[in-house]
């Protein structure tokens, strides 16, 4: 038997999940999205329908809602959480007693199964028995105990806060693994030069650190755009389908309204809505460089 | 002997394959909502009595069982063998051949000891699909305790009635809101959206399965519903997030003095284990805006044997254990589900362990039921959202209802396009 021959082998196994678990739904799902579905007596039935999913989706206003506010987590996701992120790995980059522990500490979110995160969340966000509530009463912030989760321009922000509660150990990490790469004798030298801490930021951590915040722009983007568990298990989409995001609409549409070819074809608008956005952010990366 | 050993090795994984196979024992899937102790509990004694062990998946939310259950029907329907099934999901499962028929296990005795509402549940285009299990209906239950603190005896019969007595609780520093109710925008808001519109005279749908809830007082118990939290202030605005087990949970740890409730409501309020307000409340019939409605919803459930089960004598078994007379008995004394056997309302030990069976009963004549057809499950979906925007005043009642109305003849005009293609 050749290398070859035996490379192919012992990939195959690893090939035939990955065809099986992710190949074969991706394209099922691009196949189910020209149908129409409909259980029938005993059985499903598909209705081919031509582009007819694709272009309710696109006129659903339902759709667009949803996309706005998942765009509006992910902005908030990018914007804060990534500047938390950057923030707290700077603070973790120095040399202090019992650093260790603390960069362990801030991995506790991103460690947790998420729908552990999400109930905690949930008692947390309680509105009689809340920490939240009491903390806030506590403190002298609030004269009453406020339903966070029952009132639609409210509950919204409670679940990003959540989310960027859960995402920002990932932004810690990314961030503290470029800053270690950036050499000291930079800092010494400009140290030297006289440079601020502020022109020390801007001048070298800043513009060395770009390459990591365009990856973690598009993996937040990405993970974001997808966010399901948190919704699902914090709100169901509510009050009011004020925290219905894409992927919830996408989960209702499959599970609840069972329009499989619907579900599908939401599915690959955002799959084009997100690579579109990638791509401009590779422009403007690449452009900035230049 | 490397050979020699690979053989062993090719020789032992064939035996533990096919031993896989063979003196399996017969085990029997299931799902449930969170309140899943006596189920337990029953399960095992299942096994102990058949030596069939009964595996439960548990769900946040009762309801939510539905999007595992037709999943798994879609896929073959093996992954679940029996599961309750509640009367609205019965047409759209024996439409699509989902529930197994059982009219041979149903005998002629058993048919005349069933409740008429009970079986009617069950019974879609002259088949049955389940066997009763929660034959029940919501009951309005009040703190008495809590009530007599305030200075009041009896319990409000008009919504006028029930909004003063609720701010003097409140204004008394009894409770913080008087009630709570399950508005969260699942089917529970839609049971309660159903009872509070059935008292104030309203309409769901017609004999024809039209809608008719966008029109009159209908719409006037959605406003009632909506002001109730941000005019009158005496529901706890967690409520349009809350399901039932909040709801119960509420009663339970003494937090409102008035509430919705399935089932037997006083067995589980009256259980130490689970209240701290044993005791203190009682049934009265629900508020209507007159006085002379006191409508409520209905809901009965039975347990149903899904069609790709392989141990459909096991299944049955099983069914048969947890809903015939013995089991409803047990179910009714120590959990508080109301059987669906005639006979049991004159059992000594039920009638002793059930307090105030007599008033329940009483309500069970005012019940009006959601629609039964195969529709149900996508109108629901929709319903509940519409209804739970007006609570979220993200839409005016009136608004929310009028595009639940097209919607729902959208609906209902697309399954019949379906069906008779």
């Amino acid at each position: 038997m050749s290398r070859k021959t035996l490379g192919y082998l012992l990939i195959l196994p690893s090939a035939i999940i990955i065809i099986v678990v992710l190949v074969y739904p991706i394209l099922y799902s691009g196949y189910l999205s020209f149908f129409e579905t409909f259980i029938g007596p005993g059985t499903l039935t598909l209705t081919p329908v031509g582009l007819k999913n694709y272009v309710e989706t696109i006129r659903s206003p339902q759709w667009w809602w949803a996309f706005g506010r998942t765009a509006y987590f992910v902005l908030y996701d990018i914007v804060v959480g990534m500047s938390l992120g950057l923030g707290i790995a700077l603070l973790l980059n120095k040399e202090f007693r019992l650093r260790g522990v603390a960069r362990a500490l801030v991995l506790f979110p991103y460690v947790l199964p998420s729908i552990v995160k999400a109930l905690m969340w949930k008692w947390i966000y309680n509105s009689d028995y809340g920490f939240l509530n009491g903390l806030l009463f506590q403190l002298g912030f609030i004269k009453d105990y406020i339903p966070w989760l029952s009132n639609p321009a409210l509950a919204i922000h409670m679940v990003i806060l959540a989310n960027i509660w859960e995402g920002t150990p990932f932004a810690i990490i990314m961030y503290l693994a470029a800053l270690q790469t950036i050499p000291k004798e930079l800092y010494e030298a400009s140290e030297v030069d006289g440079a601020t801490s502020w022109q020390m930021f801007t001048k070298i951590t800043f513009p060395l650190i770009k390459p990591m915040t365009f990856i973690l722009i598009v993996i937040k983007t990405v993970a974001t755009f997808k966010v399901f568990d948190l919704v699902y298990a914090l709100t169901a989409g509510g009050p009011g389908g004020s925290t219905q995001v894409v992927g919830y609409l996408m989960y209702s549409t499959v599970f609840d309204s069972l329009q499989f070819g619907k579900g599908a074809a939401m599915s690959y608008i955002l799959l084009v809505i997100i690579l579109v956005l990638v791509f401009i952010y590779s422009r403007l990366f690449q452009s900035e460089e230049d | 002997m490397k050979k020699f050993l690979v053989s062993i090795l090719v020789a032992i994984f064939s035996l533990a394959v096919l031993s896989f196979g063979f003196g399996q024992e017969v085990e029997l899937n299931t799902i449930s909502g969170p309140d899943v102790d006596f189920l337990l509990k029953r399960a095992q004694q299942f096994q102990d009595k058949t030596g069939v062990r009964v595996n439960i998946t548990v769900v946040p939310y009762g309801r939510d069982q539905n999007i595992k259950l037709m999943s798994s029907f879609l896929a073959g329907g093996s992954q679940y063998d029996v599961y309750v099934i509640d009367c609205v999901e019965v047409p759209q499962y024996a439409e699509a051949g989902w529930a197994l028929p059982i009219d041979e296990y149903v005998t002629p005795e058993m048919k005349k000891d069933l409740l008429p509402f009970a079986a009617d549940g069950m019974i879609y285009k002259g088949h049955w699909y389940g066997l009763p299990w929660a034959s029940e209906w919501k009951s309005f239950l009040y703190n008495a305790a809590m009530l007599e603190k305030a200075g009041y005896k009896d319990p409000p019969k008009t919504w006028t009635q029930f909004v003063n007595i609720s701010k003097k609780l409140q204004n008394s520093g009894i409770v913080k809101y008087a009630t709570a109710w399950s508005w969260a925008g699942k089917e529970c808001l839609i049971c309660d959206f159903v009872a509070v519109a059935a008292s104030f005279g309203g309409q769901f749908f017609d004999e024809a399965q039209n809608p008719l809830f966008n029109k009159g007082a209908s719409v006037k118990a959605l406003q009632w519903m909506a002001d109730s939290i941000y005019k009158e202030k005496i529901t706890n605005p967690a409520s349009i997030m809350w399901t039932e087990t909040d709801v119960n949970k509420a009663m339970e740890a003494g937090d409102i003095a008035f509430g919705l409730r399935w089932g037997l409501p006083l067995v589980p309020l009256n259980d130490p284990s689970r209240s701290k307000t044993v005791g203190q409340w009682k049934i009265g019939l629900m508020p209507s805006v007159d006085g002379k409605k006191p409508y409520t919803v209905s809901g009965p459930m039975g347990w149903a044997i899904s069609f790709g089960t392989k141990h459909k004598k096991e299944a049955m078994d099983f069914i048969f254990f947890m809903a015939d007379e013995k089991g409803a008995k047990l179910a009714a004394i120590e959990q508080g589900v109301v059987p669906g056997w005639a006979s049991l309302y004159k059992d000594p030990d039920l009638v002793k362990a059930v307090p105030q069976l007599d008033t329940m009963l009483e309500q069970g004549k005012f019940v009006v039921n959601r629609p039964r057809v195969p529709w149900y499950h996508d109108f629901s979906t929709m319903f509940a959202v519409e209804i739970n925007s007006a609570l979220a005043q993200q839409k005016t009642p009136q608004q929310a209802l009028n595009d639940a109305y097209q919607k729902t003849l959208q609906i209902k005009k697309d399954y019949e396009a379906r069906s008779k293609k």
